[in-house]
């Protein structure tokens, strides 16, 4: 009966260590790359599958220096993304024609905007679909 | 088998299935013991793709920082009454009030104010033991400030941890409905503290001008729970003060990208908000009196 108690509680307890996937990823993995900013929006973070897409409206003030973290479980490949201002014109892709790729982007704004932050995984050949977690944060920190 | 070993089997097989269908990975260690994988990657159970919709708005420490940017002066007496916690009874005011807490840690930190830092970090801890979520904070968050609290760093990033732990911690566990609420009451109550602020400082009428943005984001995130109806009261207010933020308008100019003298790319043009004191006016009113309403 001890043993039976034993096993209840960890069946109950794994499937709370395992939902708690991205929170886990994102706190390990992607805060570390805000270093040195003050987390600025709420936690935006999700399970991705490759074709997968989202958006993401955000709004940065003026007087401020910001730095924008799009950070993606290796699993998903190459993870691309862009900020667009809203009429949809590019401001910046985290891969270039050359082949590099940046996971976070170093601004300031002039002026407050509102911005479109676009996240794309690529899609995968493969028969066995993984899924992996992007967050996406913003941080800031005084001009 | 009795009834109680019954009921116990049945309850194991139902977390054993839970397991199996929510974790992909896993290790078995040399001794024998399976760990969890916990590295933000499994086998999925999807293949549809989906276009996700996120919704963001600012953390109650953005706000704040907004106001101390402005030239603003810490006043104590906007603050919330950690008293008599008991009286928020229900979940959904519990929320709200767990939101407008976490908004005046926020404030406080920003300012230096460690004492008053302390009494909203605890009446943060008691409001989310009220609400069932423990689990949502840090167990050594405490001590933590305790150590760090002569150093204005270490204590706002304390505060933003402590936010970003709830608000990731009500997502895993599917309680996206209390943060909404949350967020909403941490919302109401940085503009609230920003529009008592504004009368006397000028350069914030801008920043609550521009929560116009932010406004919408909530109305969104909110209206994303249509299908909660312990949502619909705080959709319908926050839906009433968005149709204040219609009178302001906004003009945007063409986006071009500079760098700087120190070589950091600067993102020139975007929105100039328009609007009348009045405007303004009536946007504080109406804040102050749902914030009144939450708070009593």
């Amino acid at each position: 009966m001890k043993s039976l108690k034993t096993l209840l509680i960890l069946a109950i307890l794994l499937p709370l260590a395992a939902s708690s996937q991205c929170r886990s990823f994102t706190k390990k993995r992607c805060m570390p790359q805000l270093d040195g900013y003050e987390q600025n929006d709420s936690y935006n973070s999700a399970v991705f599958i490759p074709g997968d897409e989202a958006e993401l409206l955000l709004t940065f003030y003026e007087g401020k220096d910001y730095r924008l973290v799009v950070c993606s479980h290796p699993i998903l490949g190459q993870v691309q993304w862009e900020l667009l201002d809203t009429s949809q014109k590019s401001i910046f892709k985290n891969t270039s024609d050359d082949g590099t790729k940046s996971d976070s982007f170093d601004f300031k704004v002039s002026n407050t905007q509102q911005l479109v932050l676009r996240v794309k995984v690529p899609k995968s050949e493969s028969t066995l679909i993984h899924e992996g977690c992007v967050s996406i944060m913003s941080g800031t920190k005084d001009m | 088998m009795n009834i109680t070993q019954k009921g116990l089997f049945s309850l194991l097989l139902v977390g054993f299935v839970g397991f199996m269908s929510s974790c992909g990975d896993s290790e078995v260690k040399s001794d024998g013991s399976e760990v969890v994988v916990d590295d933000g990657a499994k086998e999925s159970s999807r293949s549809e793709n989906v276009k996700l919709i996120l919704h963001t708005v600012p953390t109650p420490m953005s706000t704040a920082s907004l106001i101390k940017d402005a030239g603003a002066d810490f006043d104590a007496e906007l603050l919330s009454s950690t008293e008599n916690i008991g009286r928020f009874h229900s979940a959904v005011s519990q929320s709200l009030a767990l939101g407008i807490f976490g908004a005046d840690l926020s404030y406080s930190s920003m300012f230096d104010k460690e004492a008053e830092a302390i009494v909203y970090l605890s009446a943060t801890q008691k409001m989310c033991a009220n609400l069932g979520i423990e689990g949502a904070l840090d167990n050594d968050v405490f001590a933590r400030m305790n150590t760090n609290k002569e150093n204005r760093d270490s204590v706002l990033a304390i505060v933003s941890d402590t936010y970003y732990s709830m608000d990731s911690y009500l997502k895993d566990i599917g309680r996206e409905d209390l943060l909404s609420l949350i967020i909403a009451g941490g919302w109401i109550e940085g503009l609230y503290l920003a529009g008592n602020h504004y009368k006397s400082n000028s350069g914030l009428a801008d920043r609550i001008a521009e929560q116009k943005f932010s406004a919408k984001s909530l109305l969104s995130l909110m209206e994303s729970y249509s299908d909660a109806p312990h949502l619909n009261d705080m959709r319908e207010k926050i839906g009433a003060i968005n149709k204040l933020f219609d009178k302001i308008t906004v003009e945007q100019a063409q986006t071009t990208t500079t760098k700087d003298a120190s070589g950091a790319v600067v993102i020139e043009g975007g929105s100039t908000v328009k609007y009348s004191p009045a405007d303004l006016d009536a946007i504080v009113a109406a804040v102050n009196e749902l914030r009144a309403e939450i708070v009593k």
